[in-house]
């Protein structure tokens, strides 16, 4: 009995290392009906208060489809809170899978290619933990990397507030060029061929910086007037 | 973020936290709170809903912090509690401030059990969490006309004074500072087209010198 409850105890504590520092976005009743009850308790001092969760897409196409989450909560002082979440999907076998960072990034080497390049980044932005008069942080921690989407140039990192950077600059993130990528990532990720695939089709939308994708979608159309 | 004095020159942040171009340490939101008469909050800058305080300076933005932390939600709450509710999506919060402390304090404190040496360095953490970053900052001075000179009673020239000397301006390009918002003037469209400047509101009219 002393075994087995030792066992799930290890069990339990490997499971909550290995944890994102997020919380789930799936059940968003839930958060909503947080956000009322703790609106309640507050005062007008700190009001008004408010939700915004928004869901996107930032690659759109009939093989990849890669999605980015955003809530932010405001229910007292000083900022309330805000996370992100991502769903990349890839169509294997004529069905659609959803791709986790474990997927591309896949041997030890592999994560700490990813780890390095992030951190790299990082320390040439000022407002991040890593770089600054006040370097708060000299190593990125692996369970930061969980969020990621993808464009037509890109492999996009995003870090949850308050990961690499304080919560009013954010979101922190990290573009990683596909080429830069070359023999860095696993070589038989289901996203590597279909990628190929699609940006030759050219039958896309990729949308991470949204005025930009309008702008130069405006310019098409005039050209081809 | 554009600052502007009462003399009317600005002063420019860009770069940096955001948190420094707001004068705001704690990063606190707009609300009657940190926007009210008593914190002497200058105005809010953001995306969206997502508006922070802007502070005339450091100090001030730190007071609104200070009195937040000192005031009956924060204060009656262990430094463990204070960080789940200061930074609710990051549960390493209060072992990240407890770290920049040099493990000084202990978590279970309350807020208002702290003595006045173990509260600066509990706010200094805090900051420093929300990180302070100071970017560039441009000044951008803003003159006055304090004379014309006139040619059969049209203007022709305006005398400029600034911090580094005086001198005549051509109309054209006094009007053009105008525009730019670098000199103290109105600009007068008549119907006809032409365009002549004025003194501002509550401001002596432009001395004719010759």
């Amino acid at each position: 009995m002393k075994i087995q409850l030792v066992f799930l105890m290890v069990i339990f504590l490997l499971f909550q290392g290995c944890q994102d520092n997020s919380q789930s976005l799936d059940d968003l009743n839930i958060i909503k009906q947080d956000f009322v009850n703790s609106i309640l308790k507050e005062n007008f001092d700190e009001s008004p208060f408010h939700i915004n969760y928004s869901f996107r897409t930032i690659f759109f196409s009939s093989d990849i489809v890669s999605l980015l989450g955003e809530i932010h909560v405001y229910d007292h002082l000083p900022h309330g809170w805000s996370q992100y979440e991502s769903k990349t999907f890839c169509k294997v076998n004529g069905k659609f899978k959803e791709i986790t960072l474990n997927d591309l990034f896949t041997t030890p080497d592999q994560k700490v290619f990813l780890k390095i390049y992030c951190e790299n980044v990082l320390k040439k932005d000022v407002c991040s933990y890593f770089s600054g008069k006040n370097v708060l942080c000299s190593e990125l921690d692996q369970k930061y990397l969980q969020t990621f989407i993808i464009n037509d140039q890109f492999l996009i990192i995003i870090f949850q507030p308050y990961s690499v950077g304080g919560c009013s600059d954010g979101p922190f993130h990290v573009k990683i060029p596909y080429q830069d990528l070359k023999d860095k990532w696993n070589p038989t990720n289901p996203l590597k061929p279909l990628l190929n695939k699609v940006l030759l089709s050219k039958e896309f939308t990729s949308s991470w910086d949204e005025e930009g994708f309008y702008s130069q979608l405006e310019e098409t159309v005039m050209q081809n007037q | 973020m554009q600052y502007f004095d009462k003399d009317g020159n600005m002063t420019i942040r860009s770069k940096g936290t955001r948190t420094w171009r707001c004068n705001n340490p704690g990063a606190l939101l707009k609300s009657p709170y940190s926007m009210g008469k008593a914190r002497h909050s200058i105005g809010s800058a953001g995306d969206g809903q997502y508006h922070y305080a802007v502070y005339p300076d450091y100090e001030t933005g730190h007071k609104a912090l200070i009195v937040m932390l000192k005031g009956s939600i924060y204060s009656h709450l262990t430094l463990k509690d204070a960080s789940s509710r200061y930074v609710k999506e990051d549960p390493d919060h209060i072992h990240k401030i407890i770290k920049l402390t040099r493990n000084k304090l202990d978590p279970n404190q309350t807020i208002k059990s702290l003595t006045s040496k173990e509260f600066k360095i509990y706010w200094k953490a805090i900051e420093k969490n929300e990180k302070w970053e100071v970017g560039r900052e441009d000044f951008i001075e803003k003159w006055y006309i304090t004379g014309v000179h006139k040619k059969r009673g049209v203007i022709y020239e305006y005398y400029v004074k600034t911090s580094k000397g005086n001198s005549w301006i051509a109309k054209n390009n006094a009007i053009a500072l105008v525009k730019k918002d670098k000199l103290h003037a109105i600009l007068v469209h008549l119907k006809n087209g032409t365009i002549y400047l004025r003194s501002e509101y509550g401001i002596k009219p432009f001395l004719t010198i010759s």
